[in-house]
C-alpha cells in the first residue's frame, strides 16, 4: 500500500476505506481477439460478430498489439512497472454474455504492477495506489424481457460488445472519502482521454467502476468486512452510492450487527445499494494459463517505444501552462481539463494571442458557448483559427470588447472570416483622439446635469456620459480611452 | 480404384484413365458398400464432392503441370474439423445440426489444392477416446475385423483409408488419436510438430496437444498431404511462422548412419508379445538399412499418462464450456437459465466427456490447482527436457505406436485401462514433437504400428525414417478385407 | 457445480468412482520433485504473436443467429435469469 493522505470520514467514528477497480474500453478500431469492428453501439444486434467472438467451436483468438500499447500507455501514465514477462488466463465461468464459458483476462502476470494516482480534494494531495493495469475482453450485452430483471420471461443477447478491449484498473484501498473516490476517478478519465485509450464515458459504458468499500475503527490494521458496490454509472452515483453505503454500515455496526461481505448493487431511484450476492455464492474461477495465446515478452525497446507516444499528462502541463503563460493555478487547470482545451489554448497563443488575453476568453466566453451550443470550440463554425483571427483583432485594439462578443457569438455558430466581417461590417474601433474628443465635449454638452453631478463628485454619473459618447459610434467606440477623454474633460475647470 | 494412392490416382488423372468424378463415384459407392459394417462416415457431402469435383477437373485439364497432386482426389475428414456450411458434430450429440459459417485452414488448404471431400468421418465426442466406441452416433468397425475397434479417437478417418474408400483423410491427435487408429488399422497415420499446422478450424479437446494430421496408405503419401496443411497461419497464434522444409525433398534419403532410439520405457509390460516381435523385427529392418540402435530411456514415461490426464482434462473442461445450449446446437429447454445449461450438456454430453469435463474442472478448482494443474505443467517440462535429453544422442526414437493390437469392441469399459492406450503416444503431444505410425506387421491378421519420433521441427526426419522402412517393407501394401470388396 | 452438468444421483455416484480410481492412479504424479521445474503453459517458444489492429468485416447477425436453437431474429434469446443467477 502506498502512503497516505487521509481524510477524516464524514462519520468519524469509523475509518472507511474505499478500492476501485475500473474497466475502461480501449479506442481500437477492431476487437481485442478478432478483427471484428470494434464499435457496437452504432450496429444493429449481433451485427458486428464473427466466429472468434460468437465463440463457435474451433476458432482461436489473436491479440490486437494496439490494445496492447493502449495499456501500457496507461500503465506508463499512471506511473506503474511494465514487468518483462506476462501473459493470458481464461477466467471461466457461465453466462450466456460470455460465450466461450471463460474470459480471456490476466491474472497471476499482469501487463503493469505498482504505480500511482496523485491527485487535490479539498487543498490535500491523496495519492492513490494503483495495483495493477490489466488487458482483457468485454462480454455481450443482454436485455431483459419484461419490466425488470426478475419478472422477466426471456432475456436477449447481443454479441456486438463481446470482445472488446477492456482494461481493468485497479486501486490500492487508499481512499478515505466518497469525495476522494469521485476524484480519483475524475482524475484517471482524464488521463485515459488525455492519452486517447478511452473516451470516458460512464453513462454509456465505455468507463465503468466498481467500489470496494469498509469501515473499521480508526488505527486499526487489519480491513473490515469488504462490500463490492455495482451499478454508478455517473460520479455523481459513485459519490452517493458510497456514503450511503457508509450509512448503512456505520447503522449495522453501530446496532452491534456484523457485516456480510457482498456484493450490493446501487438503485439510483432508491438512492441506496441492494444486496446481489454473497460470499458463499462467489465464484471459483480456475484461472489457467490460455493456452491459444503464446506470452507476451515486452522488452525495455517496446516501453519505450510506447513512452515515446505519450502526450503531456493534465497535471504536468498545468503546472507548465503556469510557469511558461504565466497563468493562475485556475486558470491553468481549467484550460487542461481535456487535451483539447489545451491544444486549443496553445493554438491561440502559438497563433500570436497573448496569454492572459487567450485564457481569459477560452474559459469564458468560449466555454459558455461551447456549454449553450453543446458544441467544442474545434467544431464550432468559428474554429481555433478563427478565434486566434478574432482575439488579434481585440487584441491589436481594431475591435473593442462588446463588439467582439457579438462577433463570436454569430460566428460560433455560423462561421466566417473575423477580419473580413469587420471590414465589411464597418465594425473597426473609433480610437482617434480627435473624433472621440470631439463626441466627448458633444455629450457633455447635450447632459449637463450628469456632468454637473460628475464635477460634484458623482462618480457613476460618468456612466451615461460613456453610453452617450458609445452611442454617438454605434458602439464602436475605444471606450477606456473614452473614459479617459470625459475623465480628462471633465477635470478641466 | 480402391486402395490406390494418391500418388498413383494423380497419374492416372493425368494420364486420362480417370476424372475427378470417376473417383467420387468409385468413393461414394464404396462407402455405400462398406458403411453398414464400418459406420465410418457421420455424413457423405456429396453435393460439395460434385462441386469440388468438377473444379478440379477444369484445373486438371486448364493446369496439368502445376495443379496439386492432390487435385481431384477424393478425402474425408474427420468430423471435429469445421468446413462452412456442413454439418459438423465432433460425434456429440450437443452439435447434432450445427454448420459452421466458416472453413477451418488445414480444411481450406486441401480445398485450394483441388482436393475432393467425400464425407466427414466418425469420432470419438470431442476426440475423447482411443476406440471410436465413444461417439454419439455409435462405434466404428475395424476394416480388419469388424467386431474390434479401429483405435481412436480419429477411428472413422483411419478406418476409411483401411478401407480402401479414399487414399486420405484427415484426422486429430491430442495424445495418439491419429497414430493409434492408424497403427490398429494398418495405414500410415502423422501427428506433425504441435505449431506445423494450423488448428484454426478445428474443434478444440486439449488446446495445448491437438495437432491435425493425415491418415494414408504411404509415407510419400503423407509427405504431399503434410506439405499441404503444414505452414504459419495469422488465425493460429500457436502456429509456428518458421519455413516448412519441403519433406519430399529427403524423403528417400534413407536411415544409413541414422542413430536411432529404443526408449526402454516404450516396450513395457503393457506391451503385448505379438506387438513387440513384430516391433522388434522392424528395428532388425531399420540396422539393416544402415541404421544404428540404441536404448534409451524416458524415465518419466509412466508419469506422463498422470500429467496428461490432467492438462487434457483441465483445458477440455475450458474448451467445452461453449457448449450451452445458447448459440449453436442443441437446447434441453427448461424455464430458468442454470437449469438449461444443466439440462443441456447432461442431455448432450456421453460419458467420457462428462468424466474429462469433471476432472478437469476439479485439477483447476481452488485448493486443487497447485497439486494436479500446476504440478502437471511442471512434469510436462520434465516430459519435454527428457526427450531433449535423448535426442542429443539419437536422431530419431523408435517404438510400438500402441502397446496392443486392436481389442475387440466392449472390452475396455474402465476408463483407466483405455487411456493406457495411450502411454507411449502421448508422451510426444506433451513435449510437441512430431511422430509417426507405419504399418509393421500383424499379428493373428491384426495390423501392428511402428511409431517414429523425432525432436520438433524435424518431421522431414520422421517421414524419412518411415519412409525408408516402409519401401523395405510389404505392411503398408496389404489390404484389409473391405479394401477387397469388389464393386 | 462448476461444470454446469445436471447429473443424476446414480449418475452422479458412478461418476464419481470413476474419478476416484483416475484420481488415485494420477496421483503418482505427486511423488515427482518439481522444485526445480518452471511449468510449461505450452510448447514452443513464441512470443508476442500479436495483430495489427485492422478491422474486417464481420459475418453479421443473420449468418451469426443462423445455429441458435433460439432467436428472434435480432438477438439469441435464453430464459429468464433468476436473481441468484446474477452476474455469472
Ligand atoms: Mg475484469
Ligand atoms: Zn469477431
Amino acid at each position: 500500500m502506498t502512503e497516505t493522505a487521509t481524510r477524516p470520514a464524514a462519520l468519524g467514528r469509523y475509518e472507511v476505506v474505499i478500492g476501485l477497480e475500473v474497466h475502461a474500453q480501449l479506442l481500437t478500431r477492431s476487437k481485442m481477439f478478432c478483427p471484428c469492428p470494434a464499435d457496437y453501439i452504432n450496429a444493429a444486434p449481433n451485427e458486428n460478430t464473427c466466429p472468434v467472438c460468437l465463440g463457435l467451436p474451433g476458432v482461436l483468438p489473436t491479440i490486437n498489439e494496439k490494445a496492447v500499447d493502449f495499456t501500457v500507455r496507461t500503465a506508463l501514465a499512471l506511473h506503474c512497472d511494465i514487468p518483462p514477462f506476462t501473459k493470458f488466463d481464461r477466467k471461466n465461468y457461465f453466462y450466456p454474455d460470455l460465450p466461450k464459458g471463460y474470459q480471456i483476462s490476466q491474472y497471476d502476470l499482469p501487463l503493469s504492477l505498482n504505480g500511482y494516482l496523485e491527485f487535490p480534494v479539498g487543498g490535500e494531495a491523496v495519492r492513490c495506489g494503483i495495483t495493477r493495469v490489466h488487458l482483457e475482453e468485454d462480454t455481450g450485452t443482454m436485455h431483459h424481457a419484461g419490466d425488470v430483471l426478475q419478472s422477466a420471461t426471456s432475456s436477449l443477447i447481443d454479441l456486438n460488445r463481446c470482445g472488446v478491449p477492456l482494461m481493468e484498473i485497479v486501486g490500492e484501498p487508499d481512499l478515505r472519502t466518497p469525495e476522494a473516490a469521485r476524484e480519483y476517478l475524475v482524475r484517471l478519465r482524464q488521463i485515459l482521454t488525455y492519452i486517447g485509450v478511452n473516451d470516458g464515458n460512464l453513462e454509456k459504458g465505455s468507463f465503468r467502476c466498481d467500489a470496494n468499500i469498509s469501515l473499521r475503527t480508526p488505527g486499526a490494521q487489519e480491513l473490515g468486512v469488504k462490500v463490492e458496490v455495482k451499478n454508478m454509472n455517473s460520479f455523481r452515483a459513485v459519490q452517493r452510492a458510497l456514503e450511503s453505503e457508509i450509512e448503512r454500515q456505520t447503522g449495522v455496526l453501530d446496532s452491534g450487527g456484523t457485516l456480510v461481505q457482498e456484493t450490493r448493487g446501487w438503485v439510483e431511484a432508491q438512492g441506496r445499494t441492494i444486496s446481489q450476492r454473497s460470499k458463499e455464492q462467489a465464484h471459483d474461477y480456475r484461472y489457467f494459463p490460455e493456452p491459444d495465446l503464446p506470452p507476451l515478452r515486452l522488452d525495455a525497446a517496446f516501453v519505450e517505444r510506447v513512452r515515446a507516444t505519450l502526450p503531456e499528462l493534465p497535471e504536468a502541463r498545468a503546472r507548465r501552462f503556469q510557469e511558461q503563460y504565466g497563468l493562475t493555478a485556475y486558470d491553468a487547470a481549467v484550460l487542461t481539463d481535456t487535451r483539447e482545451e489545451a491544444d486549443t489554448y496553445e493554438a491561440l497563443v502559438a497563433a500570436g494571442v497573448p496569454a492572459k488575453l487567450a485564457a481569459n476568453w477560452q474559459s469564458g466566453d468560449v466555454a459558455a458557448l461551447a456549454n449553450e451550443h453543446h458544441t467544442p470550440l474545434q467544431h464550432s463554425g468559428l474554429g481555433s483559427d478563427g478565434l486566434a483571427s478574432l482575439l488579434r483583432l481585440v487584441e491589436a485594439g481594431t475591435i473593442n470588447g462588446p463588439t467582439a462578443k457579438e462577433l463570436l457569438a454569430e460566428l460560433y455558430v455560423a462561421g466566417g472570416n473575423p477580419e473580413a466581417l469587420v471590414r465589411d461590417r464597418g465594425l473597426a474601433q473609433v480610437s482617434d483622439t480627435a473624433e472621440l474628443s470631439a463626441l466627448v465635449d458633444a455629450a457633455i454638452a447635450a447632459n449637463p446635469a450628469a456632468a454637473a453631478d460628475f464635477r460634484a463628485g458623482k462618480q457613476q454619473a460618468l456612466g451615461q456620459l460613456m453610453r452617450a459618447v458609445k452611442d454617438a459610434t454605434g458602439g464602436k467606440a475605444d471606450m477606456p480611452l473614452v473614459n479617459r477623454l470625459l475623465r480628462d474633460r471633465l477635470s478641466e475647470q | 480404384m480402391t486402395a490406390s494412392t494418391i500418388t498413383q490416382l494423380a497419374a492416372a488423372l493425368r494420364d486420362g484413365s480417370t476424372t475427378p468424378r470417376a473417383l467420387l463415384a468409385g468413393a461414394i459407392a464404396h462407402v455405400d458398400r462398406t458403411e453398414n459394417d464400418l459406420n465410418a462416415y457421420l455424413a457423405v457431402t456429396r453435393e460439395l464432392a460434385e462441386a469440388q469435383a468438377d473444379a478440379a477437373a477444369h484445373t486438371l485439364e486448364a493446369h496439368p503441370e502445376t495443379a496439386s497432386p492432390l487435385c481431384g482426389i477424393p478425402m474425408a475428414l474427420k468430423d471435429v474439423l469445421c468446413v462452412n456450411g456442413v454439418d459438423t458434430t465432433a460425434g456429440s450429440k450437443i452439435l447434432r445440426g450445427f454448420k459452421p459459417p466458416y472453413t477451418g485452414t488445414a480444411v481450406q488448404r486441401l480445398f485450394d489444392a483441388g482436393a475432393v471431400c467425400v464425407g466427414k468421418t466418425n469420432c470419438d465426442e470431442f476426440a475423447m477416446g482411443s476406440s471410436t466406441e465413444n461417439s454419439a452416433y455409435g462405434p466404428v468397425g475395424n476394416p480388419w475385423d469388424i467386431e474390434r475397434v479401429p483405435g481412436g479417437s480419429s477411428g472413422g478417418s483411419a478406418a476409411t483409408v483401411a478401407a480402401g474408400t479414399v487414399p486420405f483423410s484427415l484426422g486429430t491427435d491430442t495424445g495418439g488419436s491419429i497414430r493409434q487408429p492408424a497403427a490398429l488399422t494398418g495405414v500410415v497415420g502423422f501427428k506433425p510438430t504441435y505449431g506445423r499446422v494450423s488448428r484454426y478450424g478445428l474443434i478444440a479437446f486439449a488446446s495445448s496437444l491437438d495437432q491435425i494430421g493425415p491418415f494414408t496408405r504411404t509415407v510419400e503419401d503423407c509427405a504431399m498431404v503434410y506439405a499441404a496443411i503444414a505452414g504459419h497461419d495469422p488465425r493460429d497464434s500457436t502456429s509456428d511462422p518458421r519455413a516448412v522444409d519441403d519433406p519430399l525433398a529427403s524423403l528417400r534419403a534413407g536411415v544409413a548412419g541414422m542413430r536411432l532410439g529404443i526408449p526402454r520405457e516404450y516396450l513395457g509390460a503393457g506391451t503385448e508379445p505379438g506387438v513387440r516381435d513384430a516391433v522388434e523385427a522392424a528395428f532388425r529392418v531399420l540396422e539393416g538399412l544402415g541404421a544404428s540402435l540404441q536404448e534409451v530411456s524416458l524415465p518419466s514415461t509412466d508419469v506422463a499418462l498422470s500429467v496428461y490426464y490432467i492438462i487434457a482434462p483441465a483445458e477440455c473442461s475450458s474448451n467445452l464450456a461453449r457448449y450451452d445450449g445458447v448459440r449453436f446446437g442443441v437446447r434441453v429447454e427448461r424455464p430458468s437459465l442454470t437449469e438449461m445449461y444443466l439440462q443441456t450438456r447432461d442431455a448432450g454430453f456421453g460419458n467420457e466427456v462428462k468424466r474429462r469435463v469433471m476432472l478437469g474442472t476439479y485439477a483447476l478448482s481452488s485448493g486443487y490447482y497447485d497439486a494436479y494443474y500446476r504440478q502437471a505443467q511442471k512434469v510436462r517440462t520434465l516430459v519435454s527436457q527428457e526427450f531433449d535429453a535423448v535426442f542429443k544422442n539419437v536422431d530419431a526414437i523408435v517404438s510400438p505406436t500402441s502397446p496392443s493390437v486392436a481389442f475387440p469392441m466392449g472390452s475396455r469399459s474402465d476408463p483407466l485401462s483405455m487411456y493406457m492406450c495411450d502411454v507411449v503416444t502421448l508422451p510426444a503431444n506433451l513435449a510437441g514433437t512430431p511422430g509417426i505410425s507405419v504399418p509393421c506387421g500383424f499379428v493373428d491378421g491384426l495390423p501392428v504400428g511402428l511409431q517414429v519420433i523425432a525432436p520438433r521441427f524435424e518431421d522431414s526426419r520422421v517421414l524419412r525414417v518411415a519412409h525408408a522402412y516402409e519401401q523395405a517393407t510389404d505392411f503398408h501394401a496389404q489390404l484389409s478385407p473391405y479394401a477387397t470388396v469388389a464393386a | 457445480m462448476l461444470a454446469r452438468i445436471g447429473l443424476s444421483d446414480a449418475e452422479k455416484d458412478r461418476l464419481l468412482g470413476e474419478l476416484e480410481a483416475i484420481l488415485e492412479h494420477i496421483a503418482r504424479l505427486q511423488q515427482v520433485d518439481t522444485s526445480a521445474l518452471a511449468e510449461t503453459a505450452q510448447v514452443g517458444d513464441l512470443v508476442n504473436v500479436m495483430r495489427a489492429d485492422v478491422p474486417e468485416e464481420p459475418i453479421g447477425a443473420a449468418a451469426a443467429l443462423r445455429n441458435a436453437p433460439v432467436s428472434d431474429g435480432n438477438y439469441f434469446v435464453v430464459g429468464a435469469i433468476q436473481g441468484a443467477e446474477l452476474d455469472g
